[in-house]
C-alpha cells in the first residue's frame, strides 16, 4: 500500500472523528435549554452582551449540521472551512481566557456530559484545527462522496 | 447535479432536526426550569424585572464581601432588582454546609435573611470555632427564635436535601466556585467593581426595555 493510500485513509478517519465531535458537541447543547450555553459564553467575557443570545442559538446548530455534513462527506471542503472558522474563533476565545486567567474551570464544550478544562480543550482544539486544515487543503487525497468540489473530480 | 445535492443536503438537515426534536422530548429537562424559585430566599420586589441569582458559600470571604456589595446595588435599584440566594457550600468548607442548613432552619421561623446576615457578618467567629453548633444556636437566640425548635431542626439533618439540591442546580450550570452571580439567568457577571455590575444591570434594563 503506498503512502497516498495511507494519507487517504487517515484523512477519511479524521473526517469521521471530527464530524462526530461536532455532531455530539452541537447535539448536547441543542437538547439542553439554551440558557446553559448562554452562561457558558458569558463566562468567557468577550462576546458582546447583546450577541450572547443569538450566538447561543446559532453556534450549536452550525456545529451539529456542518459536523454532519463533514461526517457524511457532503460539501466537505466548505464544511471543513466553516468548522475551521468556528474552531479558530473558539481557539482565540480560549486563549484570551487562559491569558486573562478567567475563573472558568470547565469549557462547556459538550453541554454537561463531558467536562474538559480550558487547557485540555486548548490541546484538543489545536489537534482539531490541524486536522481540519489538512482536510480542507487535501480534499482530493481523501475518500469523499462530494461531487461539488472541483478537487474531488 | 445541483438538484441532487440540494435534495441530499435538505434530507440531512431534516433528519438532524428530527433527531433534535426527539432528543429534546426524551431528554426530559429541556422544558423544565433549570433553577427552582425559592421565594423565601429572594430579597427585593418579587415582580422586579431583573434577578441576580447568587450561588454563595457562608464560609467564603469573597461571598461575604459580595453580600455588602449586593445590598448597595439593591439600594441603588430598589424597584428593578431582586436577589435570589442559592447555597453552594464548597467541599473545602465543611462548616459552610452546616451553616447553610442552619439558615434553612431559620427560614422555618421566617428568619432566613436575618440569620443569613449574621452568618456573613460573624464569618470568622464560627468558621474558626470548634463549637459550631453552640454558636449557631446563639445566633438563633439573638434573633429571638425558638431555640429548641431550631436545634431539633439542625440536628435532624432534614435541611440537607435543600442545600444539596441548591448545589446540584449550580453544578448543572457548571458552577464550581463562589460567589457566582447570574443576571436574569442567562449571563454570568464577572465580579469586578460595583460600577461594572451596575453597568451590566443598566444594559439588561435597556435590553428588556424597562
Amino acid at each position: 500500500m503506498n503512502i497516498k493510500r495511507w494519507i487517504k485513509i487517515g484523512l477519511t478517519l479524521a473526517r469521521f472523528a471530527i464530524g462526530t465531535i461536532f455532531i455530539y458537541s452541537g447535539y448536547s447543547k441543542l437538547i439542553a435549554p439554551s440558557q446553559f450555553f448562554e452562561l457558558t459564553i458569558s463566562r468567557f467575557d468577550i462576546v458582546p452582551y447583546s450577541l450572547i443570545g443569538i450566538t447561543a442559538l446559532m453556534v450549536p446548530w452550525i456545529e451539529y449540521i456542518v459536523g454532519a455534513f463533514l461526517f457524511t462527506g457532503f460539501l466537505t471542503r466548505k464544511s471543513a472551512f466553516v468548522l475551521l472558522i468556528l474552531t479558530g474563533s473558539y481557539y482565540f476565545i480560549l486563549a484570551q481566557a487562559l491569558i486573562r486567567r478567567l475563573p472558568i474551570y470547565e469549557c462547556g464544550c459538550f453541554g454537561g456530559n463531558i467536562r474538559l478544562t480550558l487547557q485540555q480543550s486548548f490541546i484538543i482544539d489545536s489537534l482539531i484545527l490541524f486536522l481540519l486544515f489538512q482536510i480542507f487543503t487535501s480534499a482530493k487525497l481523501s475518500y469523499y462522496s462530494e461531487s461539488t468540489s472541483p478537487q474531488a473530480k | 447535479m445541483l438538484k441532487k445535492n440540494l435534495f441530499r443536503g435538505f434530507s440531512i438537515i431534516i433528519l438532524l432536526i428530527l433527531i433534535v426534536v426527539v432528543g429534546r422530548q426524551t431528554n426530559g429537562y429541556y422544558n423544565k426550569p433549570i433553577i427552582t424559585d425559592e421565594p423565601y430566599k429572594t430579597k427585593g420586589l418579587s415582580d422586579a424585572p431583573i434577578e441576580l441569582l447568587v450561588f454563595s458559600d457562608y464560609a467564603c470571604p469573597f461571598c461575604s464581601k459580595l453580600e455588602t456589595l449586593l445590598d448597595e446595588i439593591l439600594a441603588a435599584f430598589p424597584k428593578q432588582i431582586k436577589i435570589q440566594f442559592k447555597h453552594f457550600p464548597l467541599r473545602s468548607h465543611p462548616k459552610a454546609f452546616v451553616a447553610a442548613e442552619a439558615a434553612e432552619c431559620a427560614a422555618d421561623q421566617n428568619q432566613f435573611w436575618n440569620y443569613h446576615e449574621l452568618l456573613f457578618s460573624n464569618q470568622t467567629e464560627w468558621t474558626d470555632s470548634t463549637e459550631l453548633r453552640n454558636i449557631l444556636l446563639t445566633y438563633a437566640s439573638k434573633l429571638k427564635m425558638n431555640e429548641s425548635e431550631f436545634g431539633t431542626c439542625l440536628d435532624s439533618g432534614r435541611k440537607k436535601e435543600i442545600v444539596l439540591n441548591n448545589k446540584k442546580e449550580g453544578e448543572k450550570l457548571f458552577i464550581n466556585s463562589t460567589p457566582t452571580l447570574i443576571l436574569n439567568r442567562h449571563k454570568v457577571l464577572m465580579l469586578k467593581k460595583k460600577e461594572a455590575i451596575e453597568t451590566q444591570i443598566q444594559k439588561e434594563l435597556e435590553r428588556i426595555k424597562v
